[in-house]
């Protein structure tokens, strides 16, 4: 069974919300609503030696999900493909994940009645499609496939990237990496 | 229920009318639920931007103009009558005719905006309308402060038919010279100058980067094409001083000597007298203007001269009253260092057929040519009187001289908020007799209209080609218009019927028109609507594809040469060599007013999630940022008390805004740069209106209006200001539609 994951090659990401509004455009998200991906967007050092840095932020799918630890429902669960996500007509919008999730990427949806996060869009990897935001980045900033698989781009790119997650110290081991220039690694966490 | 259909077309994103991003419409029951990129698309190959992905929701949205409405209160207050499209069409043909019998076709007034694009379908269509009528008073209002000045000067001095273009995908260095771009280079496309939409260039960009391109930018704060490591070089210039930049780079070239000397010799003339004149402009003199050290100016200039592949883009950022300096400056550095139309440089790029009609240029009498608003000056002159003046019609519409246009027709323009010095475009506004504004929105600028009117999105309209490079396509209807929304097109296919001009229009046929346009192309309308997924593909000519076409592209200009020292504008009474005038209102020029004024302000072109005064009514782009903004170094911040999310007071010498303070670091300390285009509420936000005047979220407000090219009018977006906290602005009802 594959084991998915999502490359974010940082040095092609110029913070321009494709994803952020296609993601609510695909999944049909209300406006106002927070969305499954956000945007980071911040600066290291002090003028005028300065570093910018953008990059999106969502679900990690992490291999010990905290959000599915907490969840008395087994409304969040990994699915046999290893994905994190919610089984809405399980969850009872008690909103632990939300508390749970390190990331702070699980959102409440329909006032409140359900959690939701980034499922790497589940139904079209099912169809054999990527997910929404890899096919739709401008800059291509995105690279979705089979972390397990030696012969996948993704498993190349993230060792030739040496591309790490996102604040490893929390040790839930995400499937969504990052990769980018040396001074990223200072902003990772 | 059906299974979703899908509809290709063109995105509406960031202008209409003619080549944009292919996108895949979703329609499911009859309604436009989703889109995605058109894969088969060649320059955008299945990705949209955040403004093309929001489609849906700019359609749909309940903000829209939604019926043909009447004035039932004073111009300007915004209150209206619904009326119905025949009432408003016979009145306002009625108008036309009136006009034309008792003034003259010169007092009929078409403007558009950038909205519909700048060399599509629309503009030869309306163009040809007033053209029809005899009338010359056309005018684009939009590039009157970006595009069109900046053009002026880089054709008088290398020739061409329009901007020489940065060739990212060969260029080992990239200078990215957008002084007041928010987005800069990450953004320009397949026309020239919209930088406000991500087309194809920001990932050709970021190719060439991956590969070690170097990447230099140059503006007051670090873009975000700068950002994760990209940048190798930025240069947060003071606002304002470019043309000094400029010039003293082009002291160290010919000081260094290291220009083509062959090709300054085969194809420059004048080269001598500019090597005297920029003796002045040492590197030393530039930092004390520029705020860039000497040394820093030293290694750009050599590097941008002796990298053999080595673009730049300028674009139409730096609108400033000492325009003339840089913009003669930029293309003689272009020229000197041998990066004209060569691999990597910045060449000229040219599609394979132009799409068209004739606009019956001939209808119009040397008399009516004569009456040209703005028409005696060189700006006006020089491009053939084709069009009016923004500046000369405001202020003839204010003082009547030489004429005032007694009715006024406005296709999707919104001067309100675009123009500098809204105050004055309301006077102008209230003073003609009769205005139609024809939009989507009910933008500030319909609040002085007499009839307004509901325009369709593109996704409501019949068929519009376009053609980039030697691809040819066309957008789809993907749903019939929403209320009583009406294509532009139509309507004026219309207007020109009730007017008795049927016969130059097609007799009303849409599709006739459409395939008069494709002719140039010798593709048929049949064979576009055949190809709709993937749109069909001239061949190339080998004019395309071929660089160093000096002998051609120069033949306008005397001598078939660079003119270095230039004398056109010398015969017309101009400086014939750049000298840097610098800005009215910056600290260096006007130190008394740095006590009450400390800072320097100036304002972001536009953004990845929205379109100059567009699309801030769209829930999915506006919750990214609800609100005008204005950013803030922070150790600037602290000094007046500013903390991040605070509604701040920008008073300037000419007005009053407010805005949303960011504490960005990557700004100079003694800048600030807001943004145009905040004037719209969202109402699923709950967010409201603002005044579009002063004390509004309108930059626009601050500048001065009399500062300004002394060649082409280009009004200035540099002034000096103070800031402190204040209260959120005034809430303003939007437009009535009464009942």
């Amino acid at each position: 069974m594959a084991r998915y994951g999502l490359l974010i090659d940082v040095s092609r990401c110029i913070g321009c919300s494709g994803c952020v509004v296609g993601c609510k455009n695909w999944h049909g998200i209300p406006g106002g609503e927070e969305g499954r991906i956000r945007l980071q967007d911040m600066t290291t050092g002090v003028y005028p030696q300065i570093s910018r840095w953008v990059f999106p932020l969502m679900c990690m799918q992490c291999d010990y999900p905290p959000c599915v630890s907490v969840c008395r429902y087994q409304a969040s669960y990994v699915g046999s493909d290893g994905i994190v996500a919610v089984d809405k007509d399980k969850c009872v919008g008690c909103e632990l994940c939300t508390f749970a999730c390190p990331y702070g990427a699980r959102v409440m949806r329909n006032g409140g009645k359900v959690a939701d996060s980034c499922d790497f869009c589940i139904e079209r990897i099912r169809e054999g499609v990527e997910p929404y935001c890899v096919s739709t980045c401008p800059t291509g900033a995105f690279v979705f496939g089979d972390i397990d698989d030696p012969q996948s781009e993704i498993f190349k790119r993230i060792k030739e990237t040496k591309a790490r997650a996102l604040k490893k110290k929390f040790r839930t081991k995400p499937k969504v990496f990052y990769a980018g220039p040396d001074g990223l690694r200072d902003v990772l966490g | 229920m059906e299974s979703e259909r899908i509809v290709p077309t063109m995105c509406h994103g960031c202008s209409y009318g003619g080549y944009n991003c292919g996108m895949l419409a979703h329609v499911k029951d009859g309604k436009f639920v989703r889109v995605e990129g058109n894969p088969h698309h060649p320059l955008n190959k299945g990705k949209l931007c955040a403004k093309g992905q929001a489609a849906v929701q700019w359609v749909y949205n309940e903000q829209r103009l939604k019926y043909p409405l009447i004035r039932a209160g004073e111009k300007g207050e915004g209150s209206f009558k619904r009326i119905s499209w025949e009432e408003a069409m016979s009145v306002i043909a009625e108008k036309i005719k009136e006009t034309k019998e008792e003034y003259g076709p010169e007092y009929i007034m078409l403007s558009k905006g950038q909205s519909s694009g700048w060399a599509g379908l629309h503009q030869f269509l309306w163009i040809r309308f007033m053209h029809a009528l005899g009338s010359t008073s056309f005018s684009n209002w939009g590039p009157s402060v970006c595009y069109a000045p900046q053009l002026m000067y880089h054709k008088q001095l290398i020739g061409g038919p329009s901007y020489a273009r940065p060739d990212y995908e060969h260029a080992d260095l990239i200078v990215e010279w957008f002084t007041g771009g928010g987005t800069g280079g990450a953004a320009r496309g397949g026309v020239e100058t919209l930088d406000t939409n991500l087309r194809s260039i920001p990932l050709k960009i970021i190719e060439r980067v991956n590969k070690g391109a170097r990447l230099i930018i140059i503006n007051p704060q670090l873009i975000a094409l700068g950002a994760n490591g990209r940048v190798s070089r930025w240069l947060p210039v003071r606002p304002g001083t470019d043309g000094a930049l400029a010039l003293s780079m082009i002291h160290v070239i010919i000081r260094d000597k290291v220009y083509d000397k062959k090709f300054v010799s085969e194809w420059c003339e004048g080269f001598d007298k500019l090597s005297a004149h920029v003796k002045q402009y040492t590197p030393a003199w530039a930092e004390g203007i520029t705020g860039i050290e000497a040394r820093e100016i030293e290694e750009l200039a050599r590097d941008y001269a002796t990298t053999p592949r080595a673009c730049m883009r300028v674009s139409e950022a730096p609108q400033k009253q000492d325009l003339r300096s840089f913009a003669m400056a930029v293309p003689i550095l272009m020229a000197i260092t041998g990066h004209l139309d060569r691999p990597g440089g910045n060449a000229w790029f040219f599609p394979a057929a132009r799409l068209g009609f004739s606009t019956l240029s001939n209808r119009i009498s040397s008399k009516a040519r004569e009456r040209v608003l703005g028409g005696d000056t060189f700006y006006i002159k020089s491009s053939g009187r084709h069009s009016a003046f923004f500046r000369n019609v405001i202020e003839a519409l204010i003082s009547g001289k030489p004429y005032r246009p007694r009715t006024m027709l406005v296709f999707g323009s919104n001067p309100m908020s675009t123009a500098r010095n809204p105050a004055l475009v309301a006077e102008a506004f209230k003073k003609v007799d009769f205005t139609v504004v024809v939009d989507v929105s009910k933008t500030p600028t319909s609040r002085y209209a007499d009839i307004v009117l509901p325009a369709a999105t593109r996704y409501e309209c019949y068929g519009q080609p376009g053609i980039w490079e030697n691809h040819l396509t066309m957008s789809h209807k993907v749903i019939d218009p929403l209320w009583e929304a009406r294509d532009e097109l139509e309507v004026t296919l219309d207007l020109a019927s009730r007017l008795g001009m049927g016969k130059d229009f097609w007799n009303g046929d849409h599709r006739a028109m459409v395939a008069d346009f494709l002719k140039p192309a010798g593709v048929t309308l049949e064979q576009l609507e055949q190809s709709a997924l993937e749109g069909i593909y001239l061949p190339r000519t080998e004019w395309m594809d071929r660089r160093e076409r000096y002998e051609e592209l120069f033949k306008e200009l005397p001598d078939g040469k660079i003119q270095l020292y230039n004398t056109v504008l010398e015969k017309e009474g101009f400086e014939p060599l750049p000298t840097y005038v610098g800005e009215t209102e910056d600290p260096l020029s006007a130190p008394e007013l740095s006590n009450e004024y400390p800072l320097m302000f100036t304002d972001e072109h536009s953004a990845y999630i929205n379109h100059h005064s567009w699309m801030r009514d769209i829930p999915w782009l506006r919750e990214i940022r609800k609100h005008a903004f204005v950013k803030i170094n922070p150790a600037t911040a602290k000094k007046y008390g500013i903390d991040d999310g605070d509604w701040v007071d920008i008073v300037s010498p000419h007005g009053r805004m407010k805005a949303v303070a960011i504490l960005f670091e990557a700004i100079r300390p003694d800048t600030l740069m807001s943004q145009h285009g905040w004037w719209q509420g969202c109402d699923a936000l709950d967010l409201k209106e603002t005044p579009p005047l002063q004390e509004g979220t309108n930059p626009n407000v601050l500048y001065d209006w009399d500062n300004r090219d002394l060649i082409t009018g280009d009004i200035t977006k540099n002034t000096m200001v103070r800031i402190q906290r204040g209260a959120p602005p005034e809430e303003v009802l939007p437009v009535r539609e009464g009942l």
